[in-house]
């Protein structure tokens, strides 16, 4: 056989995805397993109808099932491991050959070793490499680190899907009963006390499909982890695909020397025509030799070198720690027992009646909340703008002050300066300068004159100090109008003492 | 060749590979959630317990909170993965590799409930046994599948040897036996690595120990060590 037809991808896989890689074969496989699985099992699954229906116990023949598993599990075992190496078997085939591994194994498995967790890991040995029980033994100590561990949980996953696969089957059954009919016989016929005798069928039959799928799922993700453990301990993923770069430069250099031969020897022979022997990379690999049978007691020199190899320290032989240990230790104080205090109903009263607490409030706050909202939302409100928009205070206070200035403002400003209204002060003597200014200048005044006009007018003035005052007064009031800046007292009086408030 | 890994072409010819993962895995997974959801729901409804009626409906809502959002909401902001997941190294993704996506992830924690039927997920077992890619229907549905977080193991343990070319080009696959074969070859017996080794005389021209330094420099130097 050549190794283009292994049908698996060898690649180093973690325990998980072995097990996932199981169940891949056995989808790939579901024909011949499932055929030579039910042709050999449906005979006992009868014979475990008529055992309930002869002694009336419906656990019995449960446990008949269940205790022939090992027997079945050697058919998906057989086509599998037959399948690896792309000799899948079909139903007859794995029929035959199951029956040729004779009793193998069996004996143990069905006694001492029925309840072991790891039997789909130890399997694929015991079947499949011809070992004699001491060698089996160690060589499981070795191989078996790896796989323990998940061979045990594979087990008792494929338990738990026993169960569900078969209780699914079981509830199926009253859904398809109408409802009313169901009750009636539910409440009437006393189905809590007693188990109908008539359910103990289906409950065979259900336990049996489910096993059917979950037997042959478990043994095949055993089988899957002994091919995970053995590319891992034996590398043999690497060594495929040594042997197939091997073969191929073998090919190449053969193939080359043949060329140059023919091109010297007959100018009528073609390249195409150098014998290539088939495919190229052609590798002969069996299951004889992946599952190598030893002959008993013939290879002493293969016995003294795998016991060599056994006794590797790397390869579970026995190793020797040291560490250190306290030379006089402690004796461990006795532990003071303290009785243990039950609990009470009302130890937790009063916690549950302050989150009571707690949560009324809450609500309470929440209602109060939501009143609140909903009285701001209310639409006969909506339209009340007084309430609805509150008045921003505008930064530009609108002040009431007369437009026409007073012939002798400046006792105006004085008192409106000591009165506080300082900004107002500023504002009368600014407006009392421009219009003397303007009397001055005989120069109406602009409505839309600005402080640059003013103090432009003030420059035009013939009398240059009333000219340099008017414009200390502009600039003044300009301070105090954009800036805030507003003049000391004595500041003020120089700029009331003289033109343009006292006229010249 | 049989194997569980689906290969994806990207348009930009990237070719991703998707670990999908099996019906036990998840089912792992799936115990590890429910179990959490389970005990936290228990606590919870303990507590709430002691407020009577009121707490009885705020637990209501815990629970439905539980069984219905708590999928969607690990899914979709915890990158794909449930407490459950996480703990097993699964992931949900896209049928094409690219992560899960809200609409995807309601719709196939929706159809748990055909999954779920009769109550203890037969269907849902059933069909992640029967697809290739083991998917449930919610997967199905919503184009979704769960595939295994793979760890990668350091290079670092190729050891160390001057980097030298092989004497003829290789194809990828035969690279990447080369090393593999360095990665491992230490784990294995002495005399299954030079068994190895000399299967490669063609290539290296040695047999024994001096073969297989020259296959470990030849990994070294396809791992462009210098």
């Amino acid at each position: 056989m050549e190794i283009e037809r292994i049908s698996v991808v060898l690649r180093v896989r973690s325990a998980r995805e072995s097990v996932d890689l199981g169940a891949a074969m056995l989808r790939r496989h579901a024909r011949p397993i499932f055929t030579a699985w039910f042709i050999a099992s449906l005979p006992f699954l009868a014979m475990a109808i008529a055992l309930e229906q002869w002694l009336g116990k419906p656990w019995l023949p449960l446990l008949f099932l269940w205790w022939l598993k090992p027997v079945f599990a050697r058919i998906p075992l057989y086509v599998v491991s037959r399948a690896v190496f792309a000799e899948a078997p079909d139903w007859r085939g794995a029929l035959r050959g199951t029956l040729a591994w004779g009793l193998k194994g069996l004996p143990a498995w069905l006694t001492i070793r029925r309840f072991d967790p790891r039997r789909c890991v130890l399997q694929p040995i015991v079947y499949l490499e011809g070992l004699d029980r001491g060698e089996r033994s160690r060589r499981w100590r070795v191989f078996g680190r790896g796989v323990e561990g998940p061979g045990t949980g594979l087990t008792l996953t494929c338990t738990m899907f026993e169960l569900v696969l078969a209780l699914s089957l079981l509830l199926f059954l009253p859904m398809f009963v109408p409802a009313e009919l169901w009750e009636s016989y539910w409440f009437n016929a006393g189905f809590l006390r007693a188990m109908p005798h008539w359910l103990s069928v289906p409950l065979i039959v259900a336990y049996y499909l489910g096993m059917s799928v979950a037997e042959p799922l478990c043994t095949t993700g055993g089988f899957a982890l002994y091919l995970g453990r053995r590319t891992e301990l034996e590398a043999w993923d690497v060594d495929l695909a040594f042997r197939r770069l091997r073969n191929r430069l073998l090919t190449t250099a053969t193939t080359a020397i043949l060329l140059i031969a023919t091109c010297f020897a007959t100018s009528t022979a073609h390249a195409a025509d150098a014998p290539r022997g088939g495919k190229p990379d052609a590798v002969k690999v069996s299951v004889e030799s992946a599952f190598p049978v030893p002959k008993p007691g013939a290879d002493q020199r293969m016995n003294d070198v795998s016991a060599k190899v056994l006794a590797d320290p790397l390869l579970g032989g026995k190793t020797r720690a040291w560490h250190w240990v306290p030379k006089h230790p402690r004796a461990p104080k006795p532990e003071e027992i303290t009785p243990e205090k039950s609990i009470e109903q009302g130890d937790f009263a009063g916690v549950g009646l302050a989150l009571k607490g707690l949560l009324l409030a809450l609500l309470v706050a929440a209602v109060a909340w939501l009143a609140w909202f909903a009285l701001r939302r209310w639409p006969s409100r909506r339209g009340d703008p007084a309430v609805a928009r509150t008045t921003v205070p505008s930064a530009v206070q609108e002040t009431a002050v007369e437009v026409a200035v007073p012939k002798g403002f400046g006792e105006q400003v004085h008192v409106l300066w000591r009165s506080g209204s300082r900004r107002e002060a500023l504002a009368l003597l600014y407006r009392g300068t421009v219009e003397r200014m303007a009397v001055r200048l005989d120069e109406p005044v602009h409505p839309d004159a600005t402080e640059a006009d003013a103090i432009a007018g003030a420059r035009r003035l013939d009398d240059d100090d009333a000219g340099r005052r008017a414009i200390r007064i502009v600039r003044t009031w300009q301070y105090a109008a954009y800036a805030d800046r507003y003049p000391s007292d004595e500041e003020l009086a120089v700029l009331l003492g003289g033109w343009p408030v006292e006229r010249a | 060749m049989l194997d569980t890994v689906r290969q994806i072409e990207t348009p930009e010819g990237v070719s991703l590979r998707l670990h999908a993962a099996g019906a036990t895995v998840r089912a792992h997974a799936w115990l590890i959630d429910f179990g959490l959801r389970a005990v936290a729901a228990c606590l919870l409804l303990a507590v709430l317990g002691m407020l009577g009626a009121a707490g009885a409906g705020i637990g209501m809502l815990v629970l439905f909170a539980a069984y219905w959002i708590y999928g969607v909401v690990c899914e979709v902001w915890m990158d794909g993965q449930t407490v459950g997941k996480r703990v097993m190294n699964l992931r949900v993704v896209n049928a094409d590799g690219t992560p899960v996506t809200l609409l995807p992830s309601v719709i196939r924690n929706l159809l748990r409930t055909v999954d779920g039927l009769p109550g203890i997920y037969g269907i849902g077992l059933v069909c992640c046994l029967i697809d290739p890619h083991s998917r449930r229907i919610g997967d199905i549905v919503a184009g979704t599948m769960v595939v295994h977080v793979l760890q990668r193991g350091a290079l670092a343990q190729v050891p160390n040897e001057a980097p030298e070319p092989p004497s003829t080009p290789l194809r990828l696959e035969e690279q990447e036996a080369l090393v593999a074969f360095a990665e491992r070859g230490r784990n294995l017996h002495e005399a299954r690595q030079r068994e190895l080794g000399d299967l490669l005389e063609p290539l290296t021209g040695r047999m024994g120990n001096a073969g297989l330094r020259k296959l470990l420099a030849h990994a070294n130097w396809l791992l462009g060590r210098t």
